[in-house]
């Protein structure tokens, strides 16, 4: 056999070798790959949304999506996400995906977990940090009591949340405004979000236009660890 | 995006999120190629070349062959594959049409294959989610970013290699280490300059 | 050289010929990952693993890969590895495979394994390349698992996650540890005290 054919032979069944074993791994693999993901919004959820018996998952709205009624994985990934939690029919609440582009880090992803009526009174139920570069310890803070317990149950007005720095009314961390300020903007998004899509029986009515950060967005995944506080 | 989006998005790549101060990426030949200001600079350029041109390939062998057929779990052997390809035919490239080129850039052209950065700004264009304009300005900021710490880095070392009083134990690769850890606390000072 | 027995052959990547500490290899996992001690061990074992298999089946192989393109065989056989490790870890270890991140993948390039596939199992019996590639392994991961606890501890207070310094010492850690910069001091330092025990 010629030098070079046996090359070309020899890479090939290296290669198809390979592929059909990653194949079977793949296939193996898909199934907790796709509950894992799944798991791990419904935990999120679950802990920011109130008592809802229905799967929020399933009622959501990509907020731009280009077809509203099948959006993509990527768009719920990079676009602002409502989720609704209802019991026995009614409304309970809902979480909202916002991702604000001006973290201290980058881009932060905040899940905002709302209690009320998208018509009535809206009140925060929690909040979580999907992916953020935060500094360790000290942007971090905006996730632990002295901040976050001014949020508890805290009726969100109509006009946007502002940190006393800049004129508003939320006390910002020292040594991370910048965190604070994601935090109080994100909720105000989030509220303003949840009024204009959480409307009953309109799964599906995103308008386009309204994504804060829609476009660009790098650094929305972590790749360096470190933030793990989430 | 705008134009002033792009610029932030090179800024944000070079000093914010610097490849190799920030993110650890490209760390083997930021030690390795960096006593000399001369080695550096010819490094440096092989690698922006290459890295710039392995994001465009692999973003485009991503979005036109591996999507399509749903092979996206294929995606860490392609990239590699495409780039350890590149850097052989840019090396046979270069020494055909330019001699002098090859001479600066030859030996450092193997060493690329194995540098993280290459395969990782590849990755990540896609992990981000970037378009194709994104992944490309991101690429030249983070090759731009990681060449110029590299020179950076060099100059320091250069000066460093003078001193006499550096304690035994710390000749060599911690010093240089530490070196690089004040650098790196320096770049931290960039962190949140930018809006991006 | 000469011939050594299998214990020496596992244990040389432990102390020796430390990848980490000795031969300075690997160092973009090594520094990136070891915020904590957890993602230390994660990557340590993943790397266990992917050297491992690529090194026996590098093995298995050396008689039949011709010597020009054996690099690109033996990036072929470490991606699949990896690619592996990817997969599984996703489904089965998300919270690790997220604190990893791209670091998984990048395992491909992490030039332990290449390293120990041309200078060993290409030239060494499947036995004898098994060893070379637990003991290597063992070695890196015990190194970063010491860089991990290292930073996790005075960074953070913590170990594994669990307070260890008191609440005292956790309000006011030394972040930087944990943050970029920590990562270089902390090896650097760590690489001045092996060799000042060397220097003796």
């Amino acid at each position: 056999m010629p030098k070079e054919l046996r090359y070309v032979v020899v890479l090939t069944l290296i290669a198809g070798g390979s592929a059909g074993l990653l194949a079977l791994v793949h296939d193996a693999t898909r199934e907790p790959i796709a509950a894992s993901r799944k798991a791990r919004t419904l935990q999120a959820l679950q802990a920011v949304l109130p008592e809802f018996d229905n799967v929020p998952t399933d009622e959501r709205v990509v907020v731009g999506a280009a077809d509203p009624s099948a959006p993509t994985d990527s768009e719920a990934n990079r676009l602002p996400v409502v989720f609704m939690a209802r019991k026995g029919g009614q409304v309970t609440g809902g979480a909202v995906q916002v991702i604000h582009p001006r973290g201290y880090g980058g881009p932060v992803k905040v899940l905002v977990g709302l209690e009320g009526d998208p018509a009535g009174t809206v009140r925060v139920r929690g909040y979580r940090f999907l992916e953020h570069k935060e500094t360790p310890g000290l942007g971090t803070k905006a996730l632990e009591p002295p901040f976050a317990r001014q949020f508890e149950g805290f009726e969100v007005p109509r006009e946007p949340l502002k940190v006393k720095k800049d004129g508003g009314t939320v006390d910002a961390i020292t040594g991370a405004t910048i965190t604070s300020r994601v935090v109080a903007e994100s909720i105000s998004e989030a509220a303003r979000l949840f009024r204009e899509h959480g409307g009953r029986g309109t799964p599906g009515a995103g308008t386009p236009g309204t994504a804060p950060a829609g476009q660009a967005d790098p650094g929305q995944q972590d790749p360096v660890p470190g933030g793990g506080h989430e | 995006m705008d134009a002033v989006a792009y610029l932030q998005l090179v800024f944000w790549a070079m000093f914010v999120n610097n490849f190799v101060l920030a993110q650890f990426l490209g760390i083997c030949p930021f030690l390795g190629v960096s006593r000399k200001v001369d080695s550096a600079l010819g490094m440096a350029a092989a690698v922006i070349f290459v890295m710039v041109l392995a994001s465009v390939i692999t973003f485009l062998l991503y979005g036109a062959v591996l999507v399509p057929l749903s092979l996206q779990y294929l995606q860490t052997i392609l990239f590699i594959l495409v780039i350890a390809a590149l850097v052989q035919f840019v090396e046979m490239a270069i020494r055909k049409f330019s001699p002098s080129l090859f001479q600066a850039l030859g030996i450092y052209l193997p060493l690329i294959t194995t540098n993280c950065a290459v395969l990782g700004a590849s990755l990540l264009a896609i992990k981000k989610e970037f378009d194709f304009m994104e992944a490309l300005v991101f690429s030249l900021g983070s090759a731009l970013g990681f060449g110029m710490v590299l020179v950076l880095f060099a100059a320091i070392r250069e000066r460093l290699a003078l001193l006499r009083d550096t304690p035994r134990a710390f000749r060599g690769m911690p010093i240089a280490l530490l070196t690089a850890g004040i650098l790196s606390l320096a770049f931290l000072g960039f962190s949140g300059i930018v809006k991006v | 050289m000469s011939e050594r027995t299998a214990l020496q052959e596992l244990g040389k990547g432990v102390w020796a010929e430390n990848p980490l500490l000795v031969m300075v290899l690997g160092m973009c996992p090594s520094l990136a990952v070891t915020t904590t001690l957890a993602n230390g061990l994660g990557m340590g074992a993943a790397v266990i693993f992917v050297l491992t298999c690529s090194n026996v089946v590098i093995s298995m192989l050396r008689r039949v890969i011709p010597s020009a393109v054996r690099i690109p065989a033996f990036i072929v056989v470490i991606a699949s590895f990896v690619t592996m490790v990817d997969l599984v870890m996703e489904g089965f270890l998300p919270d690790l495979h997220r604190s990893l991140g791209v670091f998984i993948p990048l395992i491909v390039v992490n030039c332990i394994i290449l390293a120990r596939a041309e200078a060993f199992a290409s030239k060494n019996s499947v036995w004898k390349s098994a060893l070379d590639g637990i003991g290597m392994g063992v070695g890196f991961t015990l190194a970063i698992t010491v860089l991990g606890g290292i930073r996790e501890l005075l960074g953070n207070g913590t170990l594994l996650g669990m307070p260890v310094l008191g609440r005292g010492f956790q309000a006011h850690a030394a972040l930087v540890m944990i943050l970029p910069p920590g990562g270089f001091l902390t090896l650097g330092l760590l690489m001045a005290a092996m060799q000042a025990r060397k220097g003796r």
